[in-house]
């Protein structure tokens, strides 16, 4: 049976490499055949669905190309709701949020609890970075 | 179902890491996976729990939560022996449940397991 693999991660886009390594392992993992199940993003890492992060130019946005790769290759790109909320970033169910569009998260970020988290894990290999 | 141990690395009020653990925890623990923890390096400071009911401290005493380990069937809940003692608190009282962990038991935990998570 095919592998498939839960990426969990847990730093913030900006303040270090766990994105471009999980983005890495993400491409070499379909690459070579195996499935993705989920990336999920706990902790720090929910800093990536804030919409208006506006980075240097010279700066690689890792969140945008994790996102636009989780769009292309349909794998779901969940975040921790109560998470995202005690940082202020805004969850597509909070009613705040609904009344002004622009402070949607932008898909594919999926809003979703760490029990969601727990159910796609059986069967998966989780990797953390 | 999932053989999960969760491996605790941080400080009580280091970031929200030990409070964020404990909530995935919890949360492994409630879709039944049989979820074991380990309290390595700074995370026993964790255990070191101030009297939260007697001083006016103002940070969440999350760590009364550990109580609800036995309620999901959370165990065993392991606690190194080397960084409790290479902390100075060789002596200190666990919580109930709680057991000192060698570094064998905690090694034989990890192979017993199907996932490591480490916060």
């Amino acid at each position: 049976m095919t592998t498939r693999f839960s990426l969990l991660l847990q730093q913030s886009p900006f303040a270090g490499q766990s994105f471009a390594s999980a983005l890495q392992f993400a491409r070499a993992a379909l690459a070579q055949g195996y499935l993705l199940e989920q990336i999920f993003l706990y902790e720090d890492a929910v800093l990536a669905v804030q919409p208006g992060i506006d980075l240097p130019a010279d700066e690689p946005d890792l969140a945008a190309q994790l996102a636009s790769f989780c769009q292309q290759q349909q794998i779901p790109l969940l975040y921790c709701v109560t998470a995202a909320e005690k940082r202020g970033v805004f969850s597509d169910i909070n009613a705040d949020a609904k009344a002004d569009k622009s402070a949607n998260a932008t898909p594919p970020f999926i809003a979703a609890g760490l029990a969601e988290f727990a159910m796609r894990l059986t069967g998966t290999k989780v990797v953390q970075f | 179902m999932q053989a999960i141990l969760l491996i605790q690395t941080a400080s009580p009020f280091n970031q929200a890491k030990a409070r964020e653990a404990l909530d995935l925890a919890l949360a492994l623990a409630a879709v039944e996976h049989q979820v074991s923890v380990l309290f390595q390096d700074d995370a026993v400071y964790q255990l070191l729990a101030p009297d939260f009911e007697q001083t006016t401290a103002p940070l969440k005493a999350f760590q009364k939560s550990f109580g609800l380990f036995s309620l999901y069937d959370i165990g065993p809940c392991l606690v190194c022996q080397q960084s409790l003692a290479s902390r100075g608190l060789a002596q200190l009282s666990l919580p109930d449940g709680f057991v000192r962990a060698d570094s064998a038991t905690i090694q034989a935990a990890m192979q017993q397991a199907d996932q490591l998570i480490r916060c």
